[in-house]
């Protein structure tokens, strides 16, 4: 078989690979159609909202029920119908699922006494495994007095103590409060990249999987709708669901103007954006109604009011590092509402509710769909 | 400070209203318990209260009268061998119930459940026509499995609470660490479910050592046990023995409810627990 290489040449050894799975719970169908390859070492989020089919398609790669049709691969062998205790991955539960009527240790020990590792090793790397995760000392201590983050920490130290070839985290950061799961989860990159294991991270927050993520799977309705590394998914979408679930987006209606040589378009009451190269106008022809998505940042307040459009303030909110600044179309204010953001430290106070400004729109990374 | 006072009065009210609610009650669950001593440490023949002296007479002739040392002995056994069977066939039961939901569960359920509502007389009348008809008169297997049938609600229902704390999760996660279905129940659901499996071991072993009216249908001299044993004795014999016996299975129930709740604490085996 020929490993395909790209970059420096390194190759993209597939660790799991899904082909064509189906999962139908009765009449409900889970997952339609999934086709995924997870390559070695690779952070993959898995992205998208409660009933994407998600989850479905973590505990389908588990093993814990086999697809309804396709099959699943795990290190180049065929795996669809071995049982989840067959298969020999690590898991991180999202309620942490430690065994409450077994001390810290003896969850960490659980995954190497069923593969009759002999005790004297297990005593060493159960250590080992605590360690990693800042856990030594509390190797007696049962899971229930543990606090979340702690719980949340031996859960993935008993993950890793077998070196599976994959960890699968189900919204690990879910059940933990804010300040908590920021500190989560830069230790859990700094962990991953340490022990270098292919991970596949479920999340609907679509923050964590930017910020975690080597290539992300936006799925949604069982169906995935893009994947890609972070900056791809939240740069250049695909898909009007992706650019609308991952982060926060302006939608202006509008009509293509023209498609040559790029797209131009004609937004209601606020001018004409052109979005530069020819792969920009797809299946689009004058005429057509269009939706154009920004990104908050992506809108100024135009400094010179010579050809930028004019909207309305509606409501400013201040958000510590910006403020964002709500508006309206049109000097009138009637116009489609959207947002931008101002630097709390750069152009000074935004404008007060009210105030007729000027906006510019920075088409670079704008995309265009047609409408619903 | 004329409100302040009312106040106070009403709480002083509201308390000793409290403290006579609970003392009456008191009163009136204990009252045939202490009838019971009361007579059967009387020194006469008759049973009369109050005791006109004490004696312990009685209680010698109960623990040497011959028929109740056999009825022991049965008891003893019916009790141990229906515990062990319905503790097995009950846990197994609520398993399968609560976790893999099998068509026509509900039926199911309330089938396990209905000898809580089906009188003991006609659990006994049902048996002993069954065991004329298949020539089984006699037989102590009748007993035993009389007595399964009655302690099985009891189990179900203790063990089906143990089943409510526990996270199906955390089978999910013993799968994933390489845990067989078979190692996965021993090790991690059997240790989780052991509160409600002793809890049903403890009202199994209560209601077993203490049936009567479907017992009296199917025992006979050689099979009876301790209850059956004793309303046969008042039958015949009005002497205080029979409030021996009495007391001492009061006692006896009351040490073993005792000496469980020390061990596994009843109170935490009874409540379906909050958080997971």
């Amino acid at each position: 078989m020929a490993t395909p290489t790209r970059g420096e040449g390194a190759p993209d050894r597939v660790v799991v690979r899904l082909k064509r799975v189906r999962q139908a719970f009765g009449r409900l169908v889970a997952v339609e159609d999934l086709s995924l390859d997870i390559r070695e070492g690779e952070f993959l989020s898995i992205l998208g909202p409660s009933g994407c089919g998600k989850t479905t398609t973590l505990n389908l790669i588990a093993g814990f029920f086999p697809p309804t049709s396709g099959t699943i691969e795990v290190a180049g062998e065929d795996v669809t119908e071995k049982p989840a205790y067959l298969r020999g991955l690590g898991m991180v539960f999202q309620n942490y699922a430690l065994f409450p009527h077994m001390t810290v240790f003896d969850n960490v020990a659980y995954g190497l006494r069923m593969r009759k590792v002999p005790k004297p090793e297990i005593r060493g790397r159960v250590r080992e495994a605590l360690a990693l995760v800042h856990l030594e000392r509390y190797e007696d201590v049962r899971p229930r007095q543990l606090s979340g983050g702690e719980q949340q920490r031996v859960a993935l130290a008993r993950a890793l103590v077998y070196h599976p070839p994959v960890l699968l985290l189900d919204e690990p950061l879910a059940a933990l409060d804010k300040k908590l799961r920021d500190e989560m989860r830069a230790e859990l990159k700094e962990i991953q990249r340490r022990v270098g294991i292919t991970t596949v991270f479920v999340t609907h927050d679509q923050q964590e999987a930017l910020s975690l993520s080597d290539r992300i799977v936006v799925m949604s309705r069982g169906r995935v709708e893009q994947v890609g590394d972070p900056r791809e998914i939240y740069d250049r979408p695909r898909t009007r669901f992706v650019a609308d679930f991952v982060g926060a987006v302006n939608v202006f209606p509008g009509r293509v103007a023209s498609t040559e040589g790029g797209l131009r378009v004609a937004l209601d009451g606020l001018g004409e954006v052109a979005l530069a190269g020819p792969e920009r106008a797809g299946a689009f022809r004058p005429g057509d109604r269009a939706d154009l998505f920004v990104r908050p940042e992506s809108v100024r307040l135009a400094a010179n009011p010579g050809g930028a459009a004019p909207a309305r303030v509606r409501q400013i909110t201040y958000l510590g590092q910006h403020t964002e600044v709500r508006l309206a179309c049109g000097a009138d204010g009637n116009g489609p509402g959207f947002t931008l953001l101002v630097e709390e430290k750069g152009q000074g106070a935004p404008p007060p509710p009210g105030t007729v400004v000027c906006v510019e729109i920075d088409p670079r990374h704008a995309q265009v769909f047609p409408p619903e | 400070m004329d409100t302040a006072r009312s106040h106070r009065r009403r709480a002083a009210l509201r308390r000793w209203l409290g403290i006579g609610t609970v003392v009456s009650i008191m009163a009136f669950v204990c009252i045939p318990t202490v009838v019971v001593f009361g007579v059967s440490v009387n020194p006469g023949e008759i049973l009369s209260f109050p005791p006109d002296g004490f004696s312990l007479a009685w209680y010698l002739r109960a623990l040497t009268y011959p028929q109740f040392q056999r009825a022991v002995r049965n008891s003893l056994w019916v009790t141990a061998i229906s515990t062990v069977l319905a503790v097995t066939i009950g846990t197994a039961a609520a398993i399968a119930l609560e976790r893999h939901r099998p068509p026509g569960h509900r039926f199911f359920a309330g089938l396990v459940l209905s000898p809580l509502i089906i009188p003991g007389v006609v659990l006994g009348l049902g048996l002993l026509i069954l065991a004329a008809a298949s020539g089984w008169v006699g037989s102590p297997w009748l007993l035993v499995f009389a007595h399964i049938l009655v302690a099985l609600p009891f189990v179900v229902r203790s063990v089906w609470v143990s089943l409510q704390n526990l996270d199906p999760m955390l089978e999910r996660a013993a799968a994933s660490l390489g845990a067989g279905p078979v190692r996965a129940f021993f090790t991690v659901t059997l240790p989780l479910l052991r509160p409600g499996i002793l809890a049903g071991v403890l009202f199994s072993v209560v209601v077993s050592f203490n049936e009567f009216a479907a017992s009296l249908f199917i025992s006979n001299r050689v099979t009876e046990i301790l209850p059956v044993a004793m309303f046969n004795y008042i039958r015949n014999y009005t002497d205080p023995t029979i409030a021996a016996v009495s007391t001492l299975l009061i006692v006896a129930t009351a040490i073993l409810v005792l000496v469980a709740d020390r061990i596994v604490g009843m109170s935490r085996i009874l409540q379906i627990q909050g958080d997971r």
